[in-house]
């Protein structure tokens, strides 16, 4: 049976407190996550919304839980490929982390739905005053580490077909609902390729019957089969990640299996 | 690893080529100096495993290493470059164990070692410490989310002026000791392809190529051919390099 985190309580709603569905924030303890839940303030993130603009000051760290956000780089040719995924495992705002203001990325939201936010400032405050805040962000920080540096030799190395597989599995895990919203033109971006070699791709997948595609929404239909066309770069990244995070449970449940 | 010599001894004034090291307020490196370890760094010289433990820390001082990542079928590219500018093992400065990738020495050179006991006990005392590494670290994700999206969409012979570049910073040297060989791994493309990018370079004057090495004759048109990326990217360092 598949748990639709949609239905899940907002980590700042009554009852929701740290069962929230953000990962980072539900694996504070319960002093730091007192310390840093008068500053959290849930919001409602609209469909390929700026967040961070490149080289802009950064004004709020995000906290995704149900939405899906993606760090671009955009190329002074218009041309742009996405770098990282980012959803309710992490957060949104590394730079601030690391003592910057800014970063040369544009982090948009790939897939709408919930997060929770935090001014930067603050954010700084916190990281400041908690040593078990700051452990646990740096956890984050290698995690992002560690798929950015895979993300460079696939991005180099593998086909079409394979890298998009990768990045539909990485948005299937963070929105942890078989359905989600998602156009060609994005999924286009995010493999670094025009749209009409992806939806060349997408229709090959659907008619494998791994997934289904209808105005703006994917449903992926068959998970293993999915996993089998992308490249070892997912799972790569998951074994790593299982390394970093022994007790999250990083695989989706049993999820998209007719 | 071998060591050249033995370390000077505390109170002497330190003296260190690693531009994070001399990022450092004079308290935090006087105090640090005496813990490092000079060694050198040999050529084709294994520094970490990936997903090795790891042992030590290294401030590189001179050289080149390389960080590759390589997959299953064995075909490898090269995710960053570190030199003097740089540390190896960056992820230790989170928390971590390991590296994800291996880091390799593609130009001999010599670096300082710490341990990661040291290392750990410095970041969490000394604040100015912790400062510089964690924007070494931005400065590294910035050029990690770049590269992907550069060997995404950008042509042989852009990537490889930007290489050049890059490692002509390292080594500041216009004379770079690299064979073709290396250049097409860390590219991870073909030789043919990089000789043929090469052979374009040359006669546009930008480089003279020969057996071992590639001599930059102008900078000038590497950074024309060169992609964006190669400015973004040292922007960053150099804007992290110099402090909050």
């Amino acid at each position: 049976m598949e748990v639709d985190r949609r239905q899940q309580p907002s980590i700042c709603e009554p009852g929701g407190a740290l069962n929230g569905t953000n990962r980072l924030l539900a694996s504070l303890s319960a002093t730091d996550y007192q310390l840093v839940l008068s500053s959290l303030e849930p919001v409602q993130l609209p469909f390929k919304s700026l967040l961070h603009a490149r080289d802009e000051r950064i004004e709020y760290v995000y906290f995704p839980e149900t939405a899906v956000c993606s760090i671009i780089a955009v190329m002074t040719s218009g041309d742009a490929a996405e770098s990282s995924t980012v959803g309710r495992d992490g957060f949104v705002g590394v730079p601030v982390a690391l003592g910057a203001d800014s970063a040369p990325f544009d982090t948009i939201v790939q897939v709408p739905g919930r997060a929770v936010r935090m001014e930067a400032n603050r954010f700084r405050e916190c990281l400041q005053a908690s040593p078990g805040l700051r452990k646990v962000v740096e956890r984050h920080i290698e995690a992002l580490l560690v798929q950015s540096f895979q993300s460079t030799a696939c991005n180099r190395l593998h086909a079409l077909m394979q890298r998009c597989c990768r990045w539909l599995l990485l948005t299937h895990d963070r929105v942890g609902a078989s359905e989600f919203r998602l156009t060609h033109d994005l999924l286009a971006v995010m493999v670094g390729v025009r749209r009409p070699s992806v939806t060349l791709a997408v229709q090959e997948l659907e008619r494998m019957k791994v997934l289904s595609y209808t105005r703006g929404r994917f449903t992926i239909a068959d998970r293993a089969g999915l996993e089998a066309q992308s490249c070892e770069c997912y799972r790569v990244v998951q074994d790593h990640l299982a390394r970093i995070f022994p007790a999250a449970n990083v695989q989706p449940s049993a999820s998209g299996q007719t | 690893m071998s060591r050249p010599g033995p370390l000077s001894r505390e109170g002497a004034r330190p003296t260190p080529s690693n531009r994070l090291l001399l990022a450092l307020p004079s308290s935090s490196l006087q105090r640090l100096w005496p813990q490092l370890a000079p060694v050198h760094l040999t050529a084709r010289q294994v520094v970490y495993r990936s997903d090795e433990r790891i042992a030590a820390v290294y401030f590189v001082e001179s050289g080149l290493c390389s960080l590759m990542t390589t997959t299953r079928d064995g075909h490898s590219v090269e995710s960053a470059a570190i030199g003097y500018e740089g540390l190896l093992g960056l992820t230790v400065g989170l928390g971590g164990p390991s590296m994800p990738v291996e880091t390799i020495v593609q130009v001999p050179g010599s670096a300082l070692r710490l341990s990661v006991e040291l290392f750990r006990r410095e970041l969490a005392r000394d604040a100015a410490v912790r400062d510089v590494v964690n924007r070494y670290a931005h400065a590294m994700l910035v050029h990690l989310l770049q590269t992907a999206a550069c060997n995404r969409l950008h042509g042989l012979e852009q990537r490889c002026c930007r290489w050049l570049l890059a490692a002509r910073d390292r080594l500041n040297a216009n004379t770079l000791p690299v064979t073709q060989e290396l250049v097409a791994t860390v590219l991870g493309v073909r030789r043919p392809s990089l000789t043929l990018a090469l052979k374009s370079l040359q006669r546009a004057g930008a480089v003279v190529y020969r057996r071992g090495q590639i001599v930059i004759l102008s900078r000038k048109t590497l950074e024309g051919t060169a992609c964006e990326c190669y400015a973004v990217v040292r922007g960053h360092l150099e804007k992290a390099l110099k402090g909050s």
